[in-house]
């Protein structure tokens, strides 16, 4: 009783300076107005007349639009084009040179999605690009059979673990133990016209999904993102979050790091990594994913020039008048031991849980406590519901 | 006096078992008990705890030792496990009177069958064997089953009160099983589309879902269905009803103590138990199966436990269990009151169980259908699921009614309308977010809950 008594004083007085320093700006703030907020609102405190300083969901939901989420789709587009180029001049003239050049494309592009592959909300939620773009392990031998009959619908859900980076990978570096073993594959008489028609279909599918997303976030949906600024379960704020909540516990977390190191099986299982055909990458792309996802949280610019509001502020805010404790630096400071641990790490995830399961299990326990500082701790902070729950398990 | 209180605290920590205690006194004890009731009255207070008043007099404590020593009613407490005993042979050791080896076997057939539903080398005379096995016949892996007497079939709807409607319930189980073998085996490589049986998988990679040429996974539907017609059926439309109980000579049987020949137990203690062997038979540990269920039971007791994880209707799980405790001390010393009072509110737990699993799924399917990009696999498997729960609620029994909260042709309209078939309509496939939503709405309004939290 009293810490509320003495929250409404400090809040009363701050009011009361909240209006003298309106006043004296010229704005347009009624005294009835602040009198029903004194009279009504002793635990739903107005934090922005206690701090002075405004938080506003619409200023962070403007951060992430157009300094993080589309200039990383801009990115990843680009990167589709390169790619789409770097697959058309390898079908025409399928060498060495041009493979090299196509891997390094793919791989570009691959680290590009690293940085969007959060956002599944708006065009990217309703199309689900991530199940067409980014599902592993692959079913290589499936995807096979399709390419060689043809006649395939990538549409269809049967094909999500046809496709993709991960397809891609496979048709890259899976196909053979050598470089000119693979190109056989493209050259041979019969298959090849089949593995060249494919590989272009999977490019064009991924590149123009790409483009249909960072399309819409710049002629629609940036606008109602930005305008859905309430604070309700299906407002923009609470997706977003929720939606970057559960990628890190369930593609970062769990498929990057806990499902290859056997968290939810008996042994490891060193074939369920990403990239797993080209074997040393599988860290780079979970470090890329891993600075991203810091990155959203501190609102970095997808430049990295600037920084924006973002949770971290949003947090920064709210504990000025609460008792919590520094839940941002807790937060960052659990990120750098995430990357303390690591970069420690074999370049291939799938070696590291062969030879060295335990630094793989350590890698996962840590990301688990970012998982609870933002799933219970943030949003109990944001006053936000998480609103997805666990498969049924049969 | 402090042994007194120390028994009531064993029995109050929750508001329910409160009531049954209050039904327990107010219905269960002799007319000597009257005066201790009044007092008993003002010593239970509403939160849930017993409060022994410092001013009770010197009397009510002799009233209470008479009567310990009289008819033992308060020589009772409900234990915390599922427990009971006596020296049935007179060598002054303790026997358990407990038994439900037959419901265990019955279930450990069914996860049997329902895991060959998915065997595509399995025929309909595989299924058919299993589903009425014989005494020695070879058809499980188990092999304590083969050597068993006991069967499914005989089991299946079997206390509907209508042999035309017990009928018509094994004809659906075989039907399902039949058209496995028959018209989707064949298919399983298939890619389903609608009217076209097949696989189909789950978004982003995820399971393969078999299902018929209207998008039911006939698996799931015997599996579901089993939930209401061979388990619950069974509890609460067999064993824990009066009729059952009360058979015979049984109430003299009880009041005398008389055990069956070479068991521990009296015919009612037997049937109460069988009752709860249908329920936890397959927990892992079977006196304690809140706390321990384990993972082996596919049936009834799996999905008491996901509804008791949904916060909306967490205890249903403890409530279950302690009202099976409760009626099985309360026939002990002859409370038929008190023991019905118990098995009703474990027939309406239980129905409540079906219908919150039944709202669930099709909600789940409602949901799933209205995404921009539906991943029909998942859509198919809830519905699926939904599809069984459905038909088990005709299982069901509300005591306020003695009836079902649906009846079979209740039922039977409403699979009609998530699933329809007729005029060349193409199930699930066809079926549309509104209708799920109307059925699935229907079964909250009748059971007292929202759409929002099944």
């Amino acid at each position: 009783m009293n810490k509320k008594l003495v929250i409404f004083s400090v809040f009363a007085a701050l009011c009361f300076i909240n209006l003298m320093v309106s006043c004296s700006e010229d704005e347009n703030i009624e005294v009835g107005e602040a009198d029903q907020n004194a009279a009504g609102a002793v635990d739903n405190i107005d934090e922005d007349a206690v701090l002075g300083e405004a938080f506003t969901r619409g200023e962070m939901l403007t951060n992430w639009a157009d300094n993080i989420i589309i200039p990383a789709f801009e990115a990843l587009s680009g990167d589709m084009d390169s790619l789409s180029l770097a697959a058309n001049t390898f079908t025409e003239i399928p060498n060495q040179e041009n493979l090299i050049s196509l891997k390094q494309s793919w791989l570009n592009a691959y680290l590009a999605w690293q940085t969007v592959a959060m956002f599944d909300i708006g065009m990217a939620e309703e199309i689900t690009l991530r199940n067409y773009m980014n599902v592993y392990p692959l079913d290589a031998e499936e995807m096979t059979t399709t390419l060689l009959v043809g006649g395939y619908d990538l549409t269809s859900v049967n094909r999500q673990d046809e496709q993709g980076f991960p397809a891609l990978d496979y048709l890259l570096h899976g196909l053979a133990n050598s470089e000119p073993e693979i190109i056989t594959f493209y050259t041979d008489e019969f298959d090849g016209p089949k593995y060249k028609i494919f590989l272009t279909d999977l490019v064009e599918r991924m590149r123009s999904l790409t483009y249909m997303v960072l399309i819409d976030w710049k002629e629609r949906y940036r606008e109602e993102f930005i305008e859905r600024d309430g604070s309700g379960a299906t407002e923009s704020v609470n997706s977003m979050v929720n939606a970057y909540i559960y990628y890190f516990e369930k593609f970062l977390r769990s498929g990057k790091v806990g499902i290859p190191a056997g968290i939810f099986s008996n042994s490891p299982l060193s074939d369920r990594v990403e990239a797993r055909y080209r074997e040393d990458v599988s860290k780079e792309l979970l470090i890329k994913s891993l600075n991203s996802a810091q990155d959203f949280f501190n609102g970095v610019h997808f430049s990295q020039e600037d920084s924006g509001m973002s949770l971290q502020g949003w947090i920064d805010y709210l504990e000025k008048t609460r008792d919590t404790h520094h839940l941002d630096s807790l937060i960052n400071n659990q990120f750098a031991l995430i990357h303390a641990q690591v970069v420690n790490l074999n370049d291939d995830l799938g070696v590291q849980v062969t030879t060295d399961n335990i630094g793989m299990l350590e890698t996962y326990d840590l990301m688990q406590e970012i998982v609870i500082f933002m799933k219970v701790d943030m949003l109990q902070l944001f006053d936000i519901k998480v609103d997805y729950v666990d498969a049924d398990g049969d | 006096m402090d042994s007194i209180i120390s028994k009531f605290a064993i029995v109050l920590p929750t508001k329910a078992k409160m009531s049954l205690l209050k039904k327990l006194f107010l219905y269960g004890l002799a007319a000597s008990i009257i005066f201790l009731l009044s007092c008993e009255k003002e010593s239970i207070n509403i939160t849930g705890e017993v409060i022994e008043d410092e001013t009770d007099t010197e009397n009510e404590i002799d009233s209470v030792t008479l009567i310990e020593a009289d008819t033992v009613i308060f020589g009772f407490s409900v234990p915390e496990k599922y427990l009971f005993v006596r020296d049935a042979d007179g060598d002054g050791v303790n026997d358990t009177t407990v038994s439900f080896d037959g419901q265990s076997t019955r279930l450990k057939m069914a996860v049997e069958l329902i895991g060959v539903l998915k065997d595509t080398t399995a025929s309909v005379a595989r299924l058919t064997s299993m589903f009425a096995h014989e005494e020695g016949v070879e058809d499980f892996l188990d092999v304590e089953l083969n050597t068993s007497s006991k069967q499914i079939r005989n089991k299946i709807g079997a206390n509907t009160g209508s042999a035309v409607d017990t009928d018509a319930v094994r004809t659906d189980v075989t039907t399902w099983m039949t058209s496995q073998v028959n018209d989707v085996f064949p298919n399983w490589s298939t890619e389903a589309s609608s009217g076209v049986a097949g696989k189909i998988q789950e978004a982003g990679g995820g399971a393969n879902r078999y299902v018929n040429a209207y998008g039911l996974e006939l698996d799931q539907a015997v599996s579901k269905a089993l939930i209401g017609a061979f388990v619950a059926d069974q509890v609460l439309n067999g064993y824990l009803t009066p009729t059952k109980l009360d058979e015979g000579t049984n109430r003299a049987e009880q009041s005398s103590g008389s055990v069956l020949e070479g068991k521990a137990y009296t015919n009612m203690e037997h049937y109460w138990d069988e009752g709860y062997g249908y329920v936890y038979g397959l927990a892992e540990d079977g006196m304690d199966p809140v706390t321990t269920p384990g993972s082996a039971d596919k049936f009834l007791l799996k999905y008491i436990e996901k509804v008791d994880d949904d916060t909306d209707f967490t205890g249903i799980a403890s409530r279950i269990f302690d009202a099976f405790k409760l009626g099985r001390v309360a026939l002990v010393v002859g409370d038929y009151i008190t023991r019905d009072e118990a098995a009703k509110d474990i027939m309406e737990e239980i129905s409540k169980v079906i219908a919150i699993r039944a709202a669930h799924y099709l909600k789940a399917g409602q949901e799933g259908k209205a995404e921009a990009t539906p991943d029909m696999a998942s859509v198919f498997h809830d519905l699926s699921e939904g599809y069984g729960f459905l038909y088990s609620l005709q299982f069901t029994y509300n005591p306020e009614t003695g009836a079902p909260y649906f009846t079979r042709a209740e039922v039977l309209s409403m699979l009609d309308r998530v699933y329809p078939t007729s005029d060349d309509q193409k199930g699930f496939w066809e079926v549309t977010p509104e209708v799920l939503e109307a059925v699935a709405t229907e079964i909250t309004t009748a059971f007292g809950f929202t759409y929002e939290n099944a």
